[in-house]
């Protein structure tokens, strides 16, 4: 009983803090660093090797500052996804990064994370005001921020990846279209009879169509941005069987190869082989950016290009701020001491360089134009994998395809503002709760399996035929539930969001 | 000559066919088994780029030693991986023979009291478990064991599955008649087993021993949950590690910006599959021997 007083207490206080905080300049609370605390810092990925070497140049700081120490463990990219959610069964870490990409928004529903609000305004408002409230909101899970964002924005937008050099070459167009690619691969062809065009079907390329596309459901519904709460079912409509029919003429015509859905070599590997000329499906401007080093390097007189899908209507949206975040687990005892180690980890330039690229002048070195240059493959380029701690501030771009992946960003920035479109995506909050309808949903997916991929990947005698069947097998799995359960989701995300 | 033609048994009709048979089937398994090792070692000696462009063939279409130069090129890291796999491996089979064949031994005993509530406990075993968190939870929170070596082998040790076969095997070849009159003589326990049952165990200890040694060697769970350090990765999680990492990058990379490192090529996995089958390849003949006796004569018998 005493406890709870005492809990409701300090809630309220902290909420009176709270509005406070949203009153004026606020002011941190004043913390008591007389007992050290050892904090554990849970992250993806492999350890480097130079981990405890960096980790006490981190901890010496950190114990100067405040007292603390941070011990990094790392899941390792075995089963990393069944590991993270046994270290937070199991209690053992303090920090941790989460991303959506990994079931953040399940975990946090779960009560996995602690809610932070009044620790950030009580240990580091200064850290928080330093973030646009539409990031820290896009973390909010049932109205309370259970994660803290990335500061680097970061954009992902789909685009096409296409061979410039051939371009110039045979005189094609840029693929800036679906006629155009077809033109360009068509152009290929017949200059380079049995080169490989394509290593991906039909459902890329549709990105040039559905520009301005808020989301798709797994059950074939579609949400358009300037409606986003109106569902349209896009399985049962006439550009479903227009697409198909395009899926048909290009497989027909070759574009790419008839055993594609058997085919499990990765297309990327493909494209940097000389066995593909186009990549339309997973592609983002990191991996552009990535790969324009690599020709650099292997195939000089290659020149790969990168056209984004979405960037004439404006819709090249940040990232979401739950897709690279950190937040403190539910079992932490000292969340009060997390928080002020989090706020160093990003914010202290010197930390935050050590998390990011080991010890200056061991493992790396600024080079004249700003840019990062590894001196010891036993600390990499952000070598803890601690990618929610970018502070764009310190950052230093790795080598000339960093350099030209921030100019992307920034050109996309440019974008945004020139067409007033938000600057973070307001859908990405949204996550899908099948527990009702999961059998539904598993049948569902069977049929898209055995019924849609043939169909995607034009492999079909008669698409019509092919697609009244897909149509009649989907609804006998129930997708019907499927699709009511999704769209009522997705109206209340909307409604709860003000999204209209 | 003469002597040489009376050995030869004519053989049947049936015979033959048997023969021709049952060598083709056996020689058509045989096949099954090698071909794809075979197209494993090939293909860790072909060049990248030709795996790639024309596929896996059973002779190296362009020889390279480039996948080996990859996985030796910094050769501290896999050679503390074997080290290790070799550590756990000696001690976890010497440790593992020791308390199984104990065991066994108390088991088989006619006088143990309480032969039979520890029997149905083994037995409990294989049917229930406590399950993978709480089996975690206790090594690592209540023990607080993780990140040690002695986590990675000291699970390993026995199963009720090789307690129960040496049990059998015992049972089958010491009678209790002998056991008896040792203990007349003035043996104790341990003097009958070190001295009476050990010398009359060695297909027994040879088979459970590779069982043992075969589950370390292939073992890459326990490092996956306990390791919390590269040094004291088992060679099998080292290296599937990196191509879980590869998968892990590859997937990520669509939704996130982050970097990816020099992910393995094709090459680099199969001379990975070749550098960790190895040893165990060398090790098989040695042991077979009795292997093939221990299953049996523990099978039949039991």
């Amino acid at each position: 009983m005493k406890k709870k007083v005492a809990g409701v207490v300090l809630s309220t206080v902290a909420m009176a803090a709270g509005m406070f905080a949203g009153c004026g300049p606020a002011k941190a609370a004043e913390q008591d660093y007389s007992e050290q605390v050892d904090l554990v810092f849970y992250l993806l990925g492999d350890a480097p090797a130079g981990l405890d070497r960096v980790e006490e140049e981190i901890n010496k700081i950190l114990l100067e500052k405040v007292n603390a120490t941070v011990d990094f463990q790392f899941s390792t990219w075995t089963d990393w996804t069944e590991k993270y959610k046994l270290e937070l069964t199991t209690g053992g870490a303090d920090l941790i990064y989460t991303a959506n990409w990994n079931s953040f928004g399940q975990l946090a529903q779960s009560g996995a994370f602690m809610a932070l609000d009044d620790l950030l305004d009580t240990v580091s408002p200064d850290f928080k005001a330093m973030f646009d409230s539409a990031a820290l909101d896009g973390c909010r899970v049932n109205g309370q921020i259970m994660t803290i964002p990335c500061l680097w924005k970061q954009y992902t937008p789909n685009g096409i990846e296409y061979r410039a050099d051939l371009c110039e070459k045979y005189d094609l167009p840029e693929p800036d279209s679906i006629e155009n690619l077809e033109a360009y691969l068509k152009g290929v062809q017949e200059n380079e009879p049995g080169q490989g065009l394509m290593a991906n079907d039909i459902v890329g390329v549709l990105g040039y169509k559905y520009t301005t596309r808020a989301t798709n459901s797994g059950y074939g519904q579609s949400v358009d941005i300037a409606t986003p709460q109106q569902v349209d079912d896009y399985w049962f409509s006439d550009d479903f069987v227009e697409d198909m029919k395009l899926a048909k003429k290009w497989a027909d015509q070759g574009f790419w190869s008839r055993s594609i859905l058997s085919d499990t070599s990765d297309a990327g590997e493909k494209y940097d082989n000389g066995q593909c000329v186009a990549l339309v499906f997973g592609m983002n401007p990191n991996k552009y950016a990535t790969r324009v080093e690599t020709f650099a390097a292997t195939h000089p007189d290659w020149k790969t290009a990168y056209y984004t899908y979405n960037e004439k209507d404006g819709y090249v949206w940040a990232t979401a701020p739950t897709a690279d975040a950190t937040a403190i687990t539910r079992d932490c005892k000292n969340p009060e001491r997390a928080m002020k180690v989090l706020e160093l980890l990003v914010t202290d330039k010197e930390l935050n360089m050590l998390t990011q690229y080991g010890v200056a002048g061991q493992d790396y070195e600024e080079t004249e134009d700003g840019l990062y240059k590894s001196l010891n493959s036993d600390f990499g380029y952000e070598g803890l994998n601690a990618w929610s701690l970018r502070n764009p501030e310190y950052k230093l771009p790795n080598g000339e395809g960093g350099k030209l992946l921030q100019e992307m960003f920034d050109h996309y920035e440019e974008v945004i503002n020139e067409k007033g479109t938000p600057s973070v995506d307001p859908y990405s909050g949204f996550n899908e709760d099948y527990s009702a309808y999961s059998a539904e949903k598993a049948a569902v997916d069977d049929v898209v399996n055995e019924y849609l991929k043939p169909l995607q990947a034009g492999l079909v005698e008669d698409v019509d035929e092919a697609v009244a069947t897909f149509r009649e097998k989907v609804t006998a799995a129930g997708v019907d539930v499927c699709k009511e359960g999704w769209a009522k989701q997705w109206v209340a995300f909307c409604e709860e969001n003000g999204l209209k | 000559m003469q002597a040489e033609k009376s050995k030869k048994i004519k053989l049947s009709r049936a015979d033959k066919t048997f023969n021709i048979l049952a060598f083709s089937l056996v020689g058509i398994a045989a096949i099954i088994c090698v071909l794809p090792f075979v197209l494993v070692v090939s293909g860790s000696l072909t060049d990248n780029y030709v795996i790639l462009t024309e596929g896996y063939s059973l002779w190296p279409k362009q020889f390279s030693l480039d996948a080996y130069k990859t996985i030796f090129g910094n050769p501290a890291s896999i050679l503390q991986a074997y080290k290790m796999t070799i550590y756990y491996t000696v001690v976890g089979t010497a440790a593992g023979l020791f308390v199984t064949t104990m065991t066994a031994y108390v088991v088989s005993r006619k006088e143990f009291k309480y032969r039979n509530v520890v029997t149905f406990l083994l037995y409990f075993t294989t049917i229930f478990g406590g399950g993978m968190i709480p089996w975690y939870l206790l090594y690592a929170n209540v023990l607080n064991l993780k990140g040690t070596t002695f986590v990675i082998w000291f699970p390993g040790i026995t199963s009720s599955f090789l307690v129960i076969l040496m049990r059998t095997f015992i049972t089958g070849s010491v009678p209790d008649a002998i056991a008896e009159s040792a203990k007349m003589d003035g043996a104790g326990q341990f003097t009958i087993f070190t001295k009476i049952v050990m010398p009359v165990l060695k297909p027994g200890l040879a088979t459970v021993g590779l069982f043992l040694a075969l589950g370390y060697w292939n073992d890459w769970y326990r490092s996956s949950l306990f390791s919390t350090s590269s040094d004291t990765y088992e060679l099998q999680f080292y290296l599937y590690n990196m191509l879980s990492a590869s998968t892990a990058l590859k997937d990520l990379t669509v939704g996130t910006t982050i970097s990816i490192d020099n992910l393995p090529t094709q090459s680099v996995k199969m001379a990975m599959a070749v550098v960790v089958t190895g040893p165990m390849l060398l090790l098989y003949p040695f042991v077979q021997r009795y292997f093939v006796s221990g299953i049996t004569v523990g099978a039949v018998k039991g």
